[in-house]
């Protein structure tokens, strides 16, 4: 007979190992969630026959080919291997910056580019679908000017061949109806007034044959936007010392003088082309990009309306002309003029604008062409409860490439075939997860008392551990964050875990006009969690949910809201979970540390004894000057910092914070611990492990699990007091 | 009435269906439920499409005439039927168990064997489909057994015929020696068991001839057109991507052995099914959800495309064993529940949502996900506990019955023979006259008796003799309800032979036609004929319906949805019966189950008349 001891160890032995059965499975369900998408890009071939696609497995990035109305077999093509990640055993995958077809057997790509330590790599390439004739365009070399980046000569007797100066490359696209010439251009940027200055190129590359044609260059650090001939016509500025940036126009010839837009060049409209960092959030009109016709200039405006709306300017009668692109709760474009132009959807085959891509509470677009917009609503109706993207279409319009996502859906790409009405389905964007064993979740809006328009995102748990399920509000986009996505790995996490995941557009984040954004301004922290209540309430009335188990979390500003969440209402919330919280964002309202030259850490002889030159005054990051304006504007109270307001805390805690990554946040989190244990309250303080930040799937599943553990103690466990229940009136 | 060649075959071995069978069947099943006329179509017209619009136009249209099968739109192989020898072999046996009869010249173990084969298969089916989605008849079924004669048959070209259904069966059987669930072919070769479906519009009949020394009840397997047949006679409709996804599947799956096994099932074309069977990711070609649950699915003008219409096909079957496959329980009882609610109601993605806790979007991410394991793997079925087969005792047939039940078989021979062979259809006629006329001289009674012999003469088309009998069997209270219905046509007929086309009838006048189609409606199998001949008949009364038909109208038109004439008549009259927010309630459910662009047509066309008063109102 064993001895008690003995079969007392046994049983926890096997307690044990179930217990670490159970972690690993949970730890590799939730992994699945965070494994990168597959075909992040793909591209229809201009007679539908193919698609190009990416795919990252076995440590490579891999191009795919594939035949949209056959199961012929697919074409292979390894591009890279994943990329060496500094300090750190994992790599991160490899992605592609550009993917389309040049013909209906021509393929151009080209990965992203990085630093390899010597110099930069990023190679275009192009090949036919079959793998035959393959080419290398261009490499970054082909751009990087000849001379010099050091400083100071070498040493006696050395010679140092003279280093290239690289120039970001970006791929612009095919020129107009000429898929054979690939337009791109090579960013100049600012230098030092004693250095030579860097231009920016713009080049046309056969793709058949590799040959490349400058077409042209100039010095002006902004961004440049060319018409479909790759004319430049427009220049947006980025001047170092300013807090505004006027659109020039080129007054004539190839390169010709660039002159500020005005009444006399473009009419009434073209006089508003002006950003400054104070009307950056606010009411503004910004050029995007020309039509076919060259004299039609896209433009985007909210003046004298509450979103971003995209209308054409006829520059010959400088008029507006044609009817506009719109949305009343959604701004159609981004708020960077530089990068805003990247909405809008040209025909590939004729170069007419057909519409404008947009995020709103889910992914929609507006179409101009009237084939295109009948073509969308027939696949809305196709894919209810889905967000339906028309990716592309080929040039005679008899097959589109769809992308469906919401619900619970990661994502499934579709090639409607007209003439047969027929859809089939190409690839899945996480094939590894089964639609049965996700959680569903479904986008709400609904309207607050005080009339504001608030949408989010609801993910359901499939199976809870109570009925009705504990619900948790999910800050993680922070103050001033993006419209959510359907599909959210964190939101799967979380609802593996029982929760109802909320996930709300509150007010102050981007993309739902002014009046979204700037009611942020009557409380930094009091609005976002004024949004969070008025959720709750819409969610008792119509998915009923524990209200005395309500969680709180949030990554970045949005762990920020967390905490102050608990602070507020402890009534109402349960615990919460911080994720790289900063503690006090009265610091972002501080001026930029000035540039004070080398620090007394540099040894003079480092400078070769050499006397030191007068650095030049640091170049205004007008984006951050843009926000610290907006922010500036807001109310915040005095006791708006986490740290000065924990004493109010009383609810359980979990900070977590990257002890690599940010210093003072790592300090002030540090702080928060120190203050609530000396009280005794519950607080779990985790470091993030190496992999988190790269999004390495195990490293995020571990802390999903520890995550877990403590919801695990503070929200199921019944022996936790539950504070009264308050009556909702 | 129609023949089906088949009701059941002899399975060599227990395991699934071939591939040969499959084709067999392929060519013989077009599982559009047919929708049974509103008016007359002569009988030579039945194969034929019938003119949908004339289905609509109540008010002007003819006179329903004899009923026909609501399977008639399915193509047949066609055979002159058996004669069914009076001779003087051994005596008849007859056993009567839950809702069918036999009679049985076989031994008392032979006929006991097949009774209790054909129980189990039953009980079988039951796993496979729940009770309720097979027609709950209460006219008995009427089974006729007959020992297989050695030597050359009695009737000669039913020999040839006989012989070459025989050489068509085994030119369709696989290769001897080939393995097992190899392919799409499944291991199974059936047997040939000579025997013959007919059917009425409220009753079915079967002839099988047994070899005796050879018979074993365990080989005996229900052929795929005999459940086909049982799926669509069942009111309300089923769904017809519910009939093509389980018929389908029937012919994938082994019935007698346990657990269920269903074959792997093929996708739209050869090329797909390989693709994916190396390839789980592999592109595959599906109809959108809302799009392949449409009323009109395949009928739009952008929804005919073969390529679409081969896919919808596939669709229904991959959608249907999702569904069974209990890997995705409890969505079994999920589809269930969703048919009998679209059995009444359109399907729309919230009552689908009901039913199954989830949208379309999701239902096609899951049946894309579970495509791959459809063509690669087989599905399993355990049945669980089986309740025992009811029992039964063999006794000796009387009189009575053996004259009714031939009777019957010999009646229901009547109209296929004047189809398909005209030339032998006197002798027919003068069999059945003969035996179910010497019965009722004889001074046999019984309500059935006259029923048959009622029927008999009507559709030997001699309707003045019929009438004598049907109305006994009807004053017997006799449980057929096309008795009824006919008594009632031949009363429409007498009543409208000499008046105008635009003549109205009093209520009185109409009355002996509706007490018939009263009694019908309360009997089952529902017909409905019943409802457009009563509806008919009020729409051409100048007096105000009775609230009663009319209810007992409204109350029958969901047994009909996909039967589009029936709402649009009861709407009709409930517009003159000043219910017009009920009418247009009405037309809108017609409009969701209806499919072809004619139809949706004129249904809009007269919700289009009802809403526009309202609206300058």
């Amino acid at each position: 007979m064993l001895p008690l001891r003995s079969v007392a160890a046994l049983l926890l032995g096997c307690l044990l190992q179930a217990d670490a059965r159970a972690a690993s499975t949970f730890e590799a369900r939730i992994a699945a969630f965070f494994r990168p998408l597959q075909a992040e890009q793909v591209a229809l071939s201009p007679d539908g026959e193919h698609i190009a696609y990416t795919l990252n497995e076995g440590g490579e990035l891999v191009v795919y080919i594939m035949a949209v109305n056959s199961t012929e077999k697919r074409f292979r093509m390894v591009v890279e291997g994943d990329r060496r990640v500094a300090f750190s055993r994992n790599k991160a995958p490899g992605r592609l910056r550009f993917l389309q077809w040049a013909s209906p057997d021509r393929l151009v790509f080209a990965p992203t580019e990085y630093n390899s330590g010597i110099r930069t790599i990023g190679p275009i390439y192009a090949v036919n679908r079959n793998g035959v004739e393959p080419l290398t365009l261009a490499e970054s070399d082909d751009f990087a000017l000849p001379g010099s980046n050091l400083a100071a000569p070498p040493p006696d007797g050395l010679t140092f061949p003279p280093a290239a100066k690289d120039r970001a490359v970006e791929i612009l696209g095919f020129l107009g109806g000429n898929r054979r010439a690939l337009i791109v251009e090579a960013r100049g940027r600012v230098t030092a007034p004693t250095a030579d200055p860097i231009p920016t190129s713009l080049v046309s590359i056969d793709v058949f044959t590799g040959k490349m044609t400058t077409l042209g260059e100039d010095f002006i650090d902004g961004r440049y936007i060319y018409d479909q001939t790759a004319r430049p016509r427009l220049l947006y500025p980025h001047p170092r010392m300013s807090h505004v940036r006027t659109f020039k126009y080129n007054s004539g010839g190839t390169w010709g003088a660039w002159r500020d837009v005005s009444e006399t060049w473009g009419g009434v409209i073209a006089a508003t082309f002006k950003v400054t960092v104070e009307n950056y959030y606010g009411e503004r009109a910004f050029p995007l990009g020309f039509d076919n016709d060259p004299n039609i200039l896209y433009y985007a405006s909210n003046l004298g309306r509450d979103t971003y709306g995209i209308f054409a300017l006829d520059l010959t009668t400088k008029q507006r002309t044609g009817a506009g692109l719109e949305d009343p709760h959604v701004d159609l474009v981004a708020l960077e003029p530089g990068e805003a132009h990247a909405n809008l959807v040209f025909d590939p085959a004729t170069g007419n604008l057909a519409g404008v891509r947009a995020v709103g509470q889910t992914a929609f677009a507006r179409w101009l062409d009237p084939e295109i917009a009948r073509v969308q609503d027939s696949v809305n109706r196709k894919f209810p409860g889905r967000a339906v993207e028309i990716i592309q279409w080929n040039d005679a319009r008899t097959r589109f490439l769809l992308r469906a996502t919401g619900g619970l859906e990661p994502g499934r790409y579709y090639a409607w075939q007209r003439p047969e009405n027929l859809i089939v389905e190409l690839l899945r964007r996480a094939p590894w997860l089964r639609n049965g064993d996700l959680h569903p979740g479904s986008p709400f809006s609904f309207k607050t008392s005080d009339g504001a328009n608030l949408t989010g995102h609801l993910t359901f748990p499939r199976t809870s551990r109570l009925n009705p399920p504990p619900l948790l509000i999910d800050f993680s986009q922070g103050l001033m964050g993006k419209p959510t996505a359907d599909f959210h790995p964190d939101a799967q996490a979380l609802a593996e875990m029982g929760f109802i995941v909320a996930r709300i557009n509150h007010r102050g984040g981007d993309g739902f006009g002014i009046k979204h954004r700037q009611a942020i301004h009557a409380g930094m922290d009091r609005v976002p969690l004024d949004d969070a209540l008025a959720a709750i309430e819409w969610l008792a009335q119509n998915h009923p949910f524990d209200r005395r188990r309500i969680a709180v979390f949030g990554r970045g500003l949005g762990g920020y809201l967390a905490l102050r969440a608990l602070e507020l209402e402890p009534d109402t919330f349960r615990c919460a979970v911080a994720l790289e919280a900063p503690l006090n964002p009265l610091l972002w309202l501080q001026p930029p540390l000035e540039n004070i030259g080398p620090s007394v850490d540099t040894s003079p002889i480092d400078q070769g004894n050499r006397p030191r030159p007068i650095p030049p005054p640091p170049p205004i990051h007008f984006l951050n000057e843009a926000r610290r304006a907006f922010l500036a504007r807001s109310k915040w109270g005095a006791d708006s910092s986490v740290l000065r307001g924990a004493d109010q805390i009383t609810k359980p805690v979990m900070l977590i914070v990257d002890p690599v990554r940010d210093a003072t946040l790592v300090a002030q989190n540090s702080d928060l611990r120190s203050r609530l244990k000396r009280r005794n309250q519950v607080v779990d303080y985790v470091e993030l492990a190496s992999g988190y930040g790269e999004n390495v799937p195990s490293a995020r599943a571990k802390l999903f699990r520890q995550v877990e553990e403590f919801f695990n103690l503070n929200v199921y466990d019944y022996k936790v007091k539950v504070g009264p229940t308050k009556e909702i009136k | 009435m129609i023949v089906r060649p088949f009701a059941f075959r002899v399975a060599f071995t227990a395991a699934a269906l071939t591939r040969a069978v499959a084709a067999d069947s392929a060519a013989r099943t077009a599982l559009r439920p047919a929708v049974p006329p509103a008016i007359s179509l002569p009988a030579a017209s039945t194969e034929a499409t019938p003119n949908l619009s004339q289905r609509l136009r109540a008010g002007t249209v003819g006179t329903p005439a004899s009923p026909t099968s609501s399977t008639q739109k399915q193509t047949a192989i066609t055979l002159p039927p058996m004669i069914v020898s009076g001779g003087n072999a051994r005596p008849w046996l007859y056993v009567k168990v839950g809702n069918a009869e036999y009679l049985s010249r076989c031994s008392v173990a032979t006929t006991t064997a097949f009774v209790k084969a054909e129980l189990e298969i039953e009980r079988m089916l039951h796993v496979f489909v729940p009770p309720d989605m097979l027609p709950t008849d209460t006219t008995p079924s009427v089974s006729i057994l007959s020992p297989l004669e050695p030597g050359p048959m009695r009737d000669e070209v039913m020999n040839r015929e006989f012989q070459e259904m025989e050489a068509r069966a085994r030119r369709a059987a696989p290769p001897a020696g080939r393995r097992p669930g190899t392919g799409s072919s499944a291991g199974v070769q059936p047997g040939f068991l000579p025997n013959l479906r007919l059917e009425d519009r409220d009753m079915r009949a079967v002839f099988t001839e047994v070899e005796e020394k050879d018979f074993r009840g365990n080989d005996l397997l229900a052929a795929p057109e005999y459940v086909d047949a049982r799926l669509l006679a069942r009111t309300p409709t089923l769904p017809e991507w519910l009939l093509f996804g389980l018929s389908r599947l029937y012919r994938k799956s082994s019935f007698r052995t346990n657990p269920i096994t269903v074959q792997p099932i093929p996708w739209v074309l050869v090329s797909d099914t390989a693709g994916l069977i190396n390839d789980a990711t592999s592109r595959r070609v599906m109809l959108p959800v809302n799009e392949f649950f449409a009323a009109n699915a395949l009928t739009e003008p952008d929804h005919n495309h073969p390529a679409r219409i081969a896919t919808w096909r596939v669709q229904s079957v991959l959608f249907v064993r999702w569904a069974l496959d209990p890997a995705n329980a409890p969505a079994a009882e999920s589809l269930w529940k969703l048919v009998r609610r679209i059995s009444r109601e359109p399907i729309t993605e919230s009552v689908f949502r009901e039913c199954f806790g989830f949208g379309y979007a999701d239902l096609q991410g899951r049946l894309s996900d579970y495509l791959p394991i459809a063509v690669r793997q087989s599905m399993r079925i355990q049945p669980g506990s089986l309740a025992g087969v009811p029992g039964f005792e063999v006794q000796a047939a009387t009189e009575v019955q053996i004259a009714r039940m031939r009777g019957e078989w010999e009646r229901l021979e009547i109209p296929f023979v004047r189809r398909q062979h005209p030339e032998f259809l006197e002798h027919y006629i003068e069999r059945a006259q003969t035996t179910l006329r010497r019965a009722v001289g004889e001074g046999l009674r019984s309500p059935e008796l006259f029923a048959a012999l009622g029927l008999c003469e009507l559709d030997a088309g001699n309707p003045t003799a019929a009438r004598p009998y049907l109305e006994q069997a009807a004053a017997e209270r006799v449980v057929r309800p096309r008795v009824y219905y006919e008594l009632a046509r031949l009363r429409w007929l007498d009543l409208t032979r000499d008046a105008a086309a635009t003549e109205k009838f009093s209520a009185a006048a109409i009355e002996p036609v509706l007490q018939r189609l009263r009694i019908a409606a309360t009997q089952s199998p529902a017909l409905p004929e019943v409802y457009f001949l009563m509806a008919d008949a009020w729409l051409r009364c100048r007096d105000r319906i009775s609230t009663e038909d009319l209810e007992r109208l409204v109350a029958g038109t969901p047994l009909f949805r996909r039967i589009p004439g029936v709402g649009y008549r009861v709407a009709l009259l409930q517009v003159r019966a000043g219910r017009r927010s009920e009418a247009e309630h009405l037309l809108r459910i017609g409009l969701e189950f209806a499919g072809e662009p004619e139809i949706r047509a004129q249904l809009q066309e007269l919700l289009s008349s009802i809403t526009r008063p309202a609206a300058n109102e």
